[in-house]
């Protein structure tokens, strides 16, 4: 049987758990109950060796280093008999920003983009760039008028529609027409951090919520199959940087992360929304 | 490259026969030397793929490239200095920005996206600033041509691009009073590709104690635009309309605006209202917009030539 290849590509600036999830997807794939499972050792694991040491200690990951950019491949099987290799790339999120502010995308990315078939955004949303405005807070606006100069300095909403935006352009994809590839599931992480979660009955709505604009360009130019919007806690909890939480290193860091669906279901195994990816792709 | 020849272990996680991870590569089965430290700079390359746009407002230039899929629609807004354009804009931009929709027209994305957040930022609480304030006059760069903002947008499954100008209110008094002063080259050319006009009326400067030019000046524009109007769609925008104006202001206004144009819409608008406890801050922002938007317009008819032969007047990015 041949094995396809499957490009991921993944999206997310920094600190936003690309690496915290791809190395606790990595524990998953070893787990007899995961949808998606190893087919035999990665070939290369060093992309994720100091996440995966951390995890195991109860730690937490460190920032992946801005210039770095590598990608693993991960032989997975699923579905009984269809058989994958994931190809997983792990970089600075820094490089997201890059993009957007100069406008321009390394040979690298550039290649990347277009072996890509699937999507992956993550956002954090206690990391995003928002702003109190003259709508929000009940306040007198001053009629002292001063320029104050253009500026880099995208809200979120903005930058990572403009993301997308250059995203769809480099690849050659127009909107005139709905977009049905490349897939698009996004991801909203640290779920956990998310004070007012109770409010939400899934996902969507905390995008809708946090990110408004972005959330009806997606729907907007996506077609509705075509994207799916998760909620991720990849650790389950905060983690220091230093102080072991012992009961990650007793049950090991498989026990803890958890998705939430399109639907707002809850599941430990956090292979599903990459399996949802993976059937949208067949 | 396999890490160790046992099938069954992967050392990254931790050695299958159980060694500490100091001394997993004395493991026989372990063949996999140290990394060299460079490996993270070795994908390292020049970037080499740009993108078509600036994302600040365009200028002719740009509008080739907006122009390849769709022909736009641009909606021209007349008014004259500090009537309130610019926080219309920038109101729009919060609005949509904070989920608020507008009727059956979805937002399918931005070549402006920075221009739209220059003009938007005067309004927001920034690091360092204390309060919003109203945007600055909007500077003329010495440019003939305005500001263009860029929306596309998707009504019934069909996308749409807009253009929406954002111009110095200075030229309009010079080019109500002649049409052919070489100041005004924007507005002229404003007022002759304008899908759809609208024009601004100032309650404000109508309430105050020069009102009496104020109307004036407002009719001078009104009439001037009725001069190239033609059967294109115009909508008179009552800015700042948490100022309430004498009636008989409005009704000489509304008698001008019934002999300039045959039809046209009315729209009670305060962006930026300073009496929220008479009309919220924003009000009638969609409203307008919606109408501007979707009424029945002209797309833009304008012969679009290469970029790279275009002068200094048609490169112009405001």
């Amino acid at each position: 049987m041949s094995v396809s290849a499957k490009n991921l590509l993944i999206l997310g600036g920094p600190s936003t758990g690309k690496t915290t999830f791809g190395a606790q997807l990595l524990g998953r794939l070893r787990l007899p109950d995961s949808v998606i499972r190893l087919r035999n050792t990665p070939a290369d694991l060093s992309l994720f060796r100091s996440a995966l040491d951390r995890l195991a200690q109860g730690i937490s990951p460190e920032h992946t280093p801005a210039s770095s950019n590598q990608e693993i491949v991960m032989p997975i099987q699923f579905d009984n008999d269809q058989q994958s290799d994931l190809i997983w790339p792990d970089y600075g999120g820094e490089q997201i920003i890059n993009i957007v502010h100069n406008r321009i995308v390394s040979d690298v990315w550039f290649q990347r983009l277009e072996n890509s078939t699937g999507w992956i955004l993550f956002i954090r949303p206690s990391q995003l760039v928002t702003f109190d405005d003259f709508l929000s807070r009940d306040t007198r606006i001053t009629n002292q008028s001063f320029e104050l100069g253009s500026s880099d300095d995208l809200s979120s909403n903005a930058l990572l529609v403009e993301l997308l935006q250059m995203l769809l352009y480099l690849k050659g994809i127009g909107i005139a027409q709905r977009i049905s590839s490349p897939k698009l599931s996004i991801f909203i992480t640290c779920w956990d951090e998310i004070a007012d979660v109770e409010q939400f009955d899934n996902p969507v709505q905390v995008l809708q919520k946090y990110l408004p604009l972005l959330s009806e360009f997606v729907e907007t130019n996506w077609i509705k199959d075509s994207i799916s919007v998760w909620g991720l806690s990849s650790q389950e909890r905060p983690l220091e940087t230093d102080t072991p939480d012992e009961s990650y290193v007793d049950n090991g860091p498989e026990a803890f992360g958890y998705i939430v669906s399109p639907t707002g279901e809850r599941f430990s195994d956090l292979t599903m929304p990459i399996m949802h990816l993976l059937r949208q792709l067949q | 490259m396999k890490l160790c020849t046992n099938e069954e272990c992967i050392p990254d996680i931790g050695c299958y026969l159980g060694l500490p991870d100091a001394q997993i590569s004395q493991c026989e089965n372990y063949s996999r030397k140290p990394q060299s430290e460079d490996q993270d700079h070795d994908n390292e390359d020049k970037p080499v793929h740009s993108i078509a746009w600036y994302g600040s407002t365009l200028g002719m230039s740009d509008l080739k490239f907006v122009g390849a899929r769709n022909k736009p629609r641009l909606v021209s807004i007349f008014g004259t200095q500090s009537t309130g354009k610019t926080t219309f804009l920038a109101s729009l931009y919060l609005l949509l920005s904070r989920g608020q929709k507008l009727n059956n027209i979805e937002f399918a994305g931005s070549y402006s996206l920075n221009g739209w957040e220059n003009i938007a930022r005067h309004l927001r609480f920034n690091p360092g600033q204390l309060t919003p304030h109203f945007p600055p006059h909007t500077p003329r760069h010495g440019g003939r041509l305005p500001g263009l903002l860029h929306l596309a947008c998707r009504v019934d499954n069909n996308l749409y691009d807009y253009l929406i100008t954002d111009p110095p209110g200075e030229w309009f008094e010079k080019w109500a009073i002649n049409q052919d002063d070489p100041t005004t080259e924007g507005a002229r050319w404003m007022a002759k590709y304008a899908s759809t006009f609208a024009l601004f009326a100032d309650c404000e400067a109508l309430e105050g104690k020069m009102r009496g030019r104020e109307v004036q000046n407002l009719c001078l524009l009104a009439r001037r635009i009725s001069s190239v109007v033609g059967n294109r769609p115009i909508a008179i925008i009552w800015s700042k309309s948490d100022i309430s104006i004498k009636d008989e202001i409005r009704n000489r206004l509304i008698r001008e605006f019934d002999q300039c144009f045959l039809e046209y819409e009315q729209f009670i608008v305060a962006a930026g209202s300073e009496r929220p406890d008479k009309l919220e801050r924003g009000y009638g922002v969609i409203e307008a917009m919606n109408w501007l938007l979707s009424v029945q317009a002209p797309a833009l008819n304008i012969e679009l030539k290469s970029p790279n032969t275009m002068d200094a007047f048609l490169s112009y990015r405001g």
